[in-house]
């Protein structure tokens, strides 16, 4: 005690204490060599020797124990190749696996914005505390962004921006851009770094006719302008401006709403250039996150109630009714909540997908380790006699399981460099399908230290999980029992490995059940009757927006297009505000009739078409007529209702030729008449149909800045949709083609995650369950062998060979069926984690359930089957002679 | 003192601190003599390294069957002297009570006809 305090207190004394005493030691011993007459270098090799174990007291000894056991570990290794082989690549499989999912969790929920303290940033947006959710919403205005500046108590600055897609003009045509109008104080104030250049500095926000310039991202500067330093200075013709370019921010900032790459930011004051109404209206609100910075020592928490009193005096001036229920009374509250991650659309998104990736992942390390550790043990029995040699030499039991554990996180840092590697372009594949989606998605994959901390972390872990036990278990001190094959011992070992193949076929369960779930998830949303025409449709985006290009002329252009691209095979051609399955949608209130039950929903899809609309996408009328060209501007304003719609508005009344209008306080003169009703369809894959309205392009008061063009026919499709692009050039070289489509590719491309989640669980499933098929099968295997002989003495007395499969297979179902009862069990557990995600299939989804199990079970059967007819063949008189 | 419930293993390896335990019985000793008169014993059958000793004479120390002070060698150096304690002498006769069953188990084995 006295002793070990004083080693603790006082290192090096304690040391020198024992040198002291060793150097006594070696003195006698060298005395008593020298009488003796042994040569000096003999002599030598003993001082060495004698040297190297004094170290035994030191720190550095352990280093050099570790160096040993490392070259030790690389020797075994190398006679078990295949061994070795099977183990790492397992394991690069369930940490690669873990590492490229956590790649994508830390770019989208966990990456902290590349700026000057971004723990200080906030976002000031509004709650609606009668929803069920508390989903900060970030929409603000001119008038309200200049209250919250008053707030120089809590606030050192406050600063907004305006994500929007711009268009950029230059000699190679039009190209559309993600890009933002910002304050003049935005790149101050959230502490952009910069490449060049400089940020915004002194732009006044709403005065216009400044004289407009630009930031570029550095991505835009090294696609658009290849890293070339005289970008400053230079003119981009942007949004129908031409604006200078000032700076150009650092690599690896791409603004403040992660998945979405901002490319150009124009000055706040080139929007209200462009819409003087912007600055003035008060209840005009737009998605304009206000981001502030807090004061030293304020925190969100506490700026929240200060915000929320002036937000509530705010939205009480006369003339603001956003946020109000129907009563009048106010939903909103303010919210202050940290901006250092950026803005949460991306991480909301996709949250549901990432959290049923990383469960599948989780459960695929598990069985890594599982069969690494099993794959441990049957090498641990092969090299129980190295073991037992080590110990009866004097070996300390810590000291092999040290050296087995050395072995074992060899083996997991080769797993862990191999699967770290193999994430990285796993990664670089998935950031490339989600570009692919609506819209496109752009995130940093690169992997940075958190991720590659995070695979150390990960191998760290696994290591212990597969090479603890079976350390603990081949130095368990019994070295009788270790070179005797005494039959107690051997079924003991059997046991355990049992109970890891159990585990495993548990743990393999749960990832069929998943990828089950999945799969019935993906072909109900495939299956879902959108009960419009999907085949042979083709449809093409115009957007006006920015361009120059005069509004009203938009549906001619429209129709002359389809005129154009007339071709035989046509069937119909439409024009529209919104199709099916693109993500545009306008959502108006509709203030007449009034509805039967106070305060229900009011809101409706506003679609703008034209005649043909109802005949390309094969939507029938119910009731009533459907638009003709007679239905033109100044003809009699007409809608048409679709079922929801005339439900939800008219419920038993007939709606045909009753009045609607749009607004909370609707004008009478603005009455639209009711002409006909059309069943529903899907206009978003999961969500049932909503109330909608339909008007007749031509008699809309406010034209379509953004018009889909939709061509039907019993052709070939492709052939129309090369020409698109073409045609559109010809009728103006004001206006870009957003994209060109057919119906087909847009629904795949809504079923992106889902398709993403169901390949990598069916593969994963698969994998797991060859791996746990190969499991049941060496376990079993293991114990045919084992029970030869009592095989053998059966068949000699008269046993049936059938028994003798029989009694196999019972061995297989004692293992198998309480693995999958657990298994089952924990896969709907887990499966209310993911339900979200689920489609058309509750979470203990019975099918899946009941097919889980028959595959769990035929893989079982089929794996112990093999063994059993090799029982059954086992010749009694060779058996029974072989000990 | 448990020892007759260790496994075979264990004593094998605690052995060492039974030989020392023997050796210091008769008498303190610094760490060398203690070496030699062992190997002197065996009749140089079980030689004590350096790197062996000194981490058993410690441990033995921390447990409290030895006890050290410093005193003065044969050759006038500053050494160390072990001396056995009360609970050494328990330990020492479970030691040999242990290695006398484990022993003779081994015999019956070995030298069975």
């Amino acid at each position: 005690m006295r002793r070990s305090l004083r080693s603790w207190l006082w290192r090096v004394p304690l040391e020198e204490e024992v040198d002291d005493e060793l150097a006594f030691h070696r003195k006698m011993r060298e005395r008593d060599r020298i009488r003796a007459g042994i040569d000096p270098g003999v002599r030598r090799t003993l001082l060495t020797l004698g040297r190297k174990r004094d170290r035994e007291m030191r720190v550095t000894q352990w280093l050099e124990e570790a160096w040993t056991d490392a070259r030790l570990a690389v020797r075994q290794m190398r006679r078990a190749p295949g061994f070795v082989a099977v183990a790492v690549l397992t394991l690069a499989l369930g940490i690669g696996a873990n590492t490229a999912i956590f790649s994508l969790v830390s770019a989208v929920m966990l990456r902290t914005l590349a700026v000057h303290d971004a723990n200080r940033l906030v976002f000031v947006g509004s709650r609606n505390h009668t929803a069920a959710d508390d989903r900060v919403t970030l929409v603000s205005n001119p008038a309200w962004l200049q209250r919250v500046r008053l707030e120089t108590g809590i606030f050192t600055g406050v600063a907004a921006f305006n994500v929007r897609d711009f268009k950029v003009v230059s000699n190679e045509g039009v190209e559309q851009v993600v890009g933002q109008y910002a304050t003049g104080n935005y790149h101050a104030l959230v502490g952009v770094p910069m490449a060049l250049g400089r940020g915004f500095a002194t732009e006044n926000d709403f005065a216009a006719g400044t004289s407009p310039i630009a930031v570029i991202s550095h991505r835009y500067w090294d696609r658009r302008y290849h890293g070339d330093t005289n970008v400053l200075g230079t003119q981009l013709v942007v949004g129908g401006h031409s604006a200078t370019i000032v700076g150009v921010t650092a690599a690896g900032f791409d603004g403040m709403q992660p998945g979405r790459s901002i490319e150009v930011t124009l000055p706040l004051s080139i929007r209200v250039q462009d819409e003087p109404d912007f600055v003035e209206s008060l209840d005009s609100w737009t998605n304009m996150p206000i981001v502030a910075r807090l004061k030293p020592g304020v925190s969100a928490v506490a700026a929240e109630p200060i915000i929320d009193v002036a937000y509530r005096e705010h939205m009480s001036k006369p003339g603001i009714g956003f946020g109000r229920a129907r009563d009048g009374r106010f939903m909103l509250s303010a919210a202050v909540v940290p901006a250092g991650r950026g803005a949460d659309r991306l991480r909301r998104q996709y949250e549901p997908a990432l959290r049923v990736l990383t469960a599948i992942v989780v459960v695929v390390l598990l069985i890594a380790c599982v069969n690494v550790a099993n794959l441990f043990l049957a090498h641990g029995e092969a090299r129980a006699g190295d073991v037992a040699l080590r110990v009866a030499i004097g070996a300390g039991r810590w000291r092999i399981v040290r050296q087995l554990l050395t072995e074992a996180g060899m083996v997991a840092a080769a797993g862990g460099l191999i699967g770290f590697a193999a994430a990285t372009w796993v990664t670089r594949f998935l950031a490339a399908l989600l570009v692919q989606s609506q819209p496109p998605i752009s995130i940093d994959v690169q992997p940075d230290a958190r991720v590659f901390a995070f695979t150390l972390v990960i191998a760290g872990l696994a290591t212990v999980l597969f090479g603890l036990a079976p350390a603990l278990r081949a130095t368990r001190p019994s070295p009788a029992g270790r070179s005797a094959h005494s039959r107690a011992t051997t079924a003991g070992r059997a046991w355990r490995r049992s109970a890891l193949v159990g585990a495993q076929v548990a743990l393999c369960v749960v990832l069929v059940f998943g990828a089950g779930l999945l799969v019935r998830t993906l072909r109900n949303l495939q299956a879902v009757d959108v009960r419009f025409a999907n085949d042979g449709v083709v449809a093409f985006a115009v957007d006006a927006n920015d361009s120059g290009f005069p509004l009203e002329r938009m549906g001619d252009l429209c129709t002359q297009a389809l005129d154009r691209l007339q071709q035989p095979g046509v069937v119909a051609s439409s024009c529209s505000t919104m199709t099916p399955l693109d993500t545009a949608r306008e959502v108006r209130t509709l203030g007449l009739p009034q509805l039967p039950t106070g305060g229900a929903n009011r809101d409706v899809l506003a679609n703008a078409v034209s005649p043909g609309y109802f005949a390309a996408f094969a939507i029938e009328p119910i009731r009533g007529r459907l638009f003709t060209d007679a239905d033109r501007a100044g003809a009699t304003r007409v809608a048409i209702l679709n079922e929801a719609a005339a439900r939800h508005f008219f419920a038993q009344q007939d709606p045909i030729g009753r009045q609607i209008a749009f607004g909370n306080r609707p004008d009478p003169a603005q009455a639209i008449t009711v002409v006909g009703i059309v069943h529903d369809i899907r206009q978003q894959l999961r969500t049932t149909p909503e109330p909608m309205v339909y008007q007749p392009l031509a008699q809309m008061r406010v034209p379509p800045d953004y018009l889909v063009g939709a061509i039907r026919t019993i052709g070939e499709a492709s052939s129309i949709a090369t020409r698109i692009r073409g045609v559109v050039r010809d009728l103006s070289t004001q206006l870009a083609v957003g994209w060109v489509r057919t119906l087909r590719e847009q629904m795949d491309a809504m079923l992106v995650a889902e398709r993403l989640l169901v390949s990598l669980s069916v593969t994963f499933a698969l994998l797991a369950l060859v791996l746990a098929g190969i499991g049941v099968y060496g376990v079993i295997s293991y114990d045919v062998a084992r029970r030869t002989r009592e095989i053998g003495i059966r068949l000699a007395l008269g046993a049936l060979r059938r028994t003798v499969i029989g009694a196999v297979l019972r061995q297989m179902v004692v293992v198998v069926v309480p693995a999958v009862v657990v298994g089952l069990g924990g896969a709907v557990i887990a499966s209310t984690l993911v339900d979200t995600f689920l489609f058309g299939i509750t979470p203990r989804d019975p099918v899946t359930l009941v097919g889980t199990t028959i595959v769990l079970g035929g893989i079982a059967l089929a794996a112990a089957y093999v063994p059993a007819r090799r029982a059954a063949r086992v010749n009694p008189a060779i058996a029974l002679r072989a000990e | 003192v448990r020892v007759a419930d260790k496994t075979p293993n264990a004593l094998l390896h605690g052995s060492l601190d039974a030989l020392i335990l023997k050796t210091v019985a008769a008498g303190p000793r610094h760490g060398y003599a203690i070496a030699r008169l062992i190997e002197e014993a065996s009749g140089e059958t079980v030689v004590v390294e350096e790197g062996s000793l000194y981490p058993a004479l410690y441990r033995m120390e921390r447990r409290g069957w030895l006890e050290a002070e410093w005193g003065e060698s044969e050759l006038g150096r500053r050494v160390k002297v072990y001396r056995l304690t009360r609970d050494g002498r328990a330990q020492l006769a479970a030691a040999t009570h242990a290695w006398r069953q484990f022993a003779a188990g081994i015999s019956k084995i070995l030298l069975a006809r």
